[in-house]
């Protein structure tokens, strides 16, 4: 190995939000002289604040740290960011397969958590060296000795190893550093070996153009190189290729084991898929980085212009946002209740949440979104199988021989008490108990089989709800199973309403049905005639209730000085209803579209 | 061409608690005679304006705090300085208890026409509940000097929906107002606006509102009684004998333009509306300073025009012209659901429709693109 590989180490931390990623980080940055103490807190916002100006947000995605080791060496070490939400559990892997290593940070006054478990695993599969770190150790509520009986009984690991921290107080952070250069060994290549490189982030930069973060495996990449993206076979000539220090910053070359940016006048942000593997388009490597697969929507939604917005803004706003979002897809498509919009695929419900608001808050666009939905595969009596991405395409029942949801493993951590609750949670949401273990003395893990769709909307709430915030919940994606479906309509006054429309299992249509038409009655606003809401599966009626014509207005005066204040109410008034989308002659607001979301 | 004059006279005895006009409390006579002086150095610097005036209006706060002369001398500069037609209509706010017989006389000699007096209702129980600091009976006397000064145009208000008032009680009012012998009817739906002491009394659940069925059976019995007894409704809040009509009022709901001078007055000149600074001292400096003391203005352009077209006339019993709008789809669609009908080319609002005109005028406005 060469000396240049010995002196560099790769890796990630690996925690629950709010465990103290970013101050640890923080804490590495200044202590190996990255930052000043100060410079950090202005300097570093300074530079996000141009970046905001610019309309565009920069993380540190692989800050690269200078660390004078014990031994009298000198190392560089490449901290690679990893995604902190479960609907980005592909993107995780990636970032972990650039490392060598990762530290697992735990608060010691919370405990180890599903979503690290999850992490821990995926580390794990990929031979990372793990280093626990318990973190939050000055705190008085820290329990130092119940997280060491954690690190031993559900990791597997030798809790006398594990690093004690704190990333505010300051302490224990040489140690990391010691633990990150003795411990996670040097990452292998070949420099002289035809380019590979795996590519583990992107965001696009208006002057830039797409920028990749990158993993170089074998070989060498500098300005100039002609690169091949080997998923597609695209090919550019590399402009700029640099580290974050943390600043973006140009270098000569990115080598074997090196962690960087590249650019390439880029100007479509898919083009750099994450997990994808560049290598040199004149000296090809014969094989990829393993592991790559296109980015996967889980999640269905319409998105409709609404108020002022037209279709055309929708779409161009949606053109100018997916530049930065690879793992957003969209196809144009028509509701007879909505007009035209898109249904737009996500990853999960926080990608989609995401979308809304940015759509909203940084292209101005206003927006009815649509109850999101899993996407169902119908096996039709012909023997087709058909994708169903959007309930009301779900064909005639008379066609369909059976149709099949998307299943997920569901894990879920718990302190003791609140077991009964969860696995009444679960019951309801037709869970399939598969695993129970004790983490330790209190906590336990619990394993189901759960139907997507069922998590999809208000699991996480109720979970944290009925655990009183202490339970902790991952899943990864199981396959498809039969279910005993059917699609419940939503008609108002009479007329269906496509986009209202969902796929519920049978047992459940008569409650759901019930509980979202006195939802849509709450919701729905009074109007000048009578609005009747009705839920029907085929051509039974299972529930209705009617919102009974507003009474009156408020009837105030209107004299010489009134009329400008008399406007202003008008305006207010109108205002108020711009998220709200006509159906034939009837107003549905926002909340109607989701009021599946909040069936109980 | 501007129509009609509004002076505002922002003094008063009391702070009514509902009472959402700019007024204070103020009995110094010095401030009055320099406030009327400076309402005629506004006057002048419209000068140049075009002016065909027809009705005159003195409103508040409370007109009647200003002894007659005061009045007089307003009423004489307009005269005197603007092109005014030979009988224009020149209303007074009075409340109970201000203007003596003899004062009636003065105003009646200076060319006031018409009256409105501040009755509000004629039970204790309602006045006291509204804070106001008449008996009935000084309304009765008010009414009397009026018609004796040879004043016969008078309008009384009335305000419904006060906290703990029945049905009967509405009964009793209705059956006194329209014996009386008077031509026009102000009836107001109590309002607990915002920054009104009533509103925060109504925030704070120290005043309670009539419920909304309550007063939605109010506003339909108050038509029905006075359309029965001759009186009919020209607007949302107005009911009048035949000819008897606030022509001043008029100028605002029919789109005509109006000059209003004093604090926190409005005007409608050209295209424009603008408005006057609320504080008095602020007021008197800038005009005294010879600037126009105009702190809010608009444009209107043609669409905005069409807005204020519609919910204005909406208010009206002759209703809009659906020809100035460029469908009559939504005109339809309101008159199929019994909010409106659509006579000779007019759509006008039902009773029904009426209770609901904020949101009949969203829905226009919505549904024409406005």
């Amino acid at each position: 190995m060469s000396e240049r590989l010995k002196h560099i180490r790769n890796f990630s931390i690996i925690a629950h939000v709010d465990h103290g990623k970013s101050t640890l980080a923080d804490r590495l940055m200044e202590f190996t002289g990255a930052t000043e103490k100060r410079e950090m807190k202005e300097q570093l916002l300074d530079t996000l604040d141009i970046e905001r100006e610019r309309g565009i947000t920069i993380k540190l995605q692989a800050v690269r740290l200078k660390y004078k080791a014990k031994d009298g060496e000198e190392y560089t070490l490449h901290l690679i960011d990893t995604p902190g939400h479960v609907d980005f559990g592909y993107e995780v892997s990636r970032s972990l397969t650039a490392c060598e290593g990762a530290l697992l940070l735990i608060d010691a006054t919370q405990g180890i958590e599903a979503q690290t478990i999850a992490t821990f695993w995926q580390a794990l599969n990929l031979d990372l060296e793990i280093i626990p770190v318990i973190n939050k150790v000055d705190l008085p509520s820290a329990d130092v000795d119940r997280i060491k009986e954690q690190i031993a009984d559900v990791l597997g690991l030798d809790p006398d190893e594990a690093i004690l921290a704190s990333g505010k107080a300051g302490i224990g952070i040489e140690d990391v550093l010691e633990a990150i250069v003795n411990k996670i060994p040097p990452p292998e290549g070949d420099e002289n070996k035809p380019l590979k490189a795996l590519i583990f982030d992107s965001y696009y930069d208006p002057y830039r153009g797409a920028v990749a973060f990158i993993r170089v495996f074998d070989g060498e990449v500098k300005k100039g190189t002609r690169i091949r993206l080997m998923s597609t076979g695209k090919e550019f000539d590399v402009t700029e290729v640099g580290a974050q220090l943390p600043k973006m910053t140009s270098l000569e070359t990115l080598k074997a084991g090196d962690v960087g940016y590249i650019a390439a006048a880029i100007k479509d942000v898919r083009d750099i898929r994450i997990g994808d593997t560049i290598t040199d388009a004149k000296n090809p490597t014969d094989e990829p980085v393993p592991g790559f697969r296109p980015a996967k929507p889980m999640v269905y939604a319409g998105l409709y212009p609404t108020g002022s917005t037209t279709f055309e803004d929708l779409r161009d706003a949606l053109e100018k946002y997916s530049i930065n979002d690879a793992a957003l897809t969209y196809e144009v498509e028509t509701s007879p209740a909505l007009g035209l919009g898109v249904r737009a695929g996500f990853l999960g419900l926080l990608h989609m949440e995401i979308v809304q608001e940015r759509l909203e808050r940084e292209y101005n666009i206003e927006l009815i979104t649509t109850a999101p939905n899993v996407i169902y595969k119908v096996i039709t009596k012909k023997g087709e199988e058909l994708e169903i991405r959007n309930p009301s395409q779900l064909p005639d029942v008379g066609l369909i021989d059976k149709i099949l949801e998307p299943y997920i493993e569901a894990s879920i951590i718990t302190p003791n008490e609140y077991v009964g609750a969860v696995m009444q949670l679960v019951q309801e949401k037709r869970g399939i108990q598969k695993g129970f273990e004790y983490i330790d003395k209190r906590t336990v893990l619990l394993r189901y089989e759960i139907p997507m769709a069922e998590v999809l909307f208000d699991f996480h709430d109720k979970l944290k709800t009925v655990t009183r915030g202490y339970a902790s919940f991952d899943y990864e994606v199981i396959g498809y199973r039969e279910g005993d479906l059917v699609k419940m309509d939503i008609l108002i006054n009479g007329e269906p309403v496509d986009a209202l429309s969902f796929i519920v299992h049978k047992d459940k249509a008569y409650r759901v049905g019930r509980s979202i038409v006195d939802k849509m009655k709450e919701v729905i606003p009074r109007q000048l005639f009578e609005v009747k809401i009705q839920a029907a599966v085929g051509s039974k009626i299972i529930a209705s209730a009617r919102v009974a014509p507003m009474r009156r207005d408020v009837l105030a005066k209107c004299y010489g000085g009134d009329i400008t204040r008399k406007k202003k109410l008008l305006e207010k008034q109108k205002e108020g209803k711009k998220r709200m989308k006509q159906f034939g002659k009837v107003e549905l607001p926002q909340e109607a579209f989701l009021s599946i979301l909040k069936v109980e | 061409m501007v129509k009609g004059i509004y002076i505002h006279i922002p003094f008063c005895n009391i702070k009514c608690p509902y009472c959402d006009f700019v007024s204070f409390i103020n009995e110094d006579e010095q401030l009055y005679e320099r406030y009327v002086n400076t309402i005629l150095k506004e006057l002048s610097f419209y000068q140049n304006e075009n002016f065909n005036i027809r009705t005159i209006y003195f409103g508040g706060g409370t007109p009647s705090v200003l002894k007659p002369e005061l009045i007089g001398k307003i009423i004489s500069y307009i005269r005197n300085q603007f092109d005014t037609i030979k009988n224009p209509e020149i209303t007074m706010e009075i409340n109970p208890k201000t203007y003596k017989e003899n004062d009636f006389y003065k105003v009646a000699n200076y060319g006031v026409n018409r009256i409105s007096i501040g009755s509000q209702s004629f039970l204790r129980k309602n006045l006291q509940s509204l804070g106001r600091d008449h008996q009935p009976i000084d309304v009765l006397k008010t009414v009397e000097y009026a018609l004796k000064s040879g004043i016969n145009n008078i309008s009384l208000d009335m305000i419904y929906g006060i906290s703990g008032q029945t049905l009967d009680d509405l009964q009793k009012d209705l059956e006194i107002y329209t014996s009386l012998p008077i031509k026009h009817i102000s009836a107001y739906m109590l309002t607990a606006y915002e920054d009104t002491p009533l509103g925060k009394m109504v925030e704070k659940q120290e005043y309670q509102m009539p419920d909304e069925d309550i007063t939605t059976l109010m506003f339909e019995k108050i038509s029905d009684y006075f359309e029965s007894k001759g009186f009919f409704r020209y607007e949302l809040s107005n009911w009048a004998k035949l000819g008897f009509e606030s022509r001043h009022n008029l100028l605002y709901w029919e789109d005509k333009q109006f000059l209003g001078v004093g604090l926190s007055a409005w005007s409608y000149i050209g295209n424009k509306r603008f408005g006057n600074v609320k504080n008095i001292n602020e007021y008197l400096k800038r005009v005294e300073n010879d600037k126009k003391p105009v702190e809010y203005s608009e444009i209107l352009d043609e669409r905005e025009k069409k807005r204020e077209k519609i919910f204005l006339g909406l208010r009206l019993s002759k209703g809009i012209d659906i020809r100035d709008f460029n469908s009559v789809d939504i005109f339809e669609e309101l008159s199929e659901q019994k909010l409106g009908v659509i006579d000779n080319n007019r759509f006008k609002l039902t009773s029904r429709g009426l209770m609901v005109i904020n949101e009949v005028a969203r829905k226009l406005i919505q549904e024409l693109n406005l």
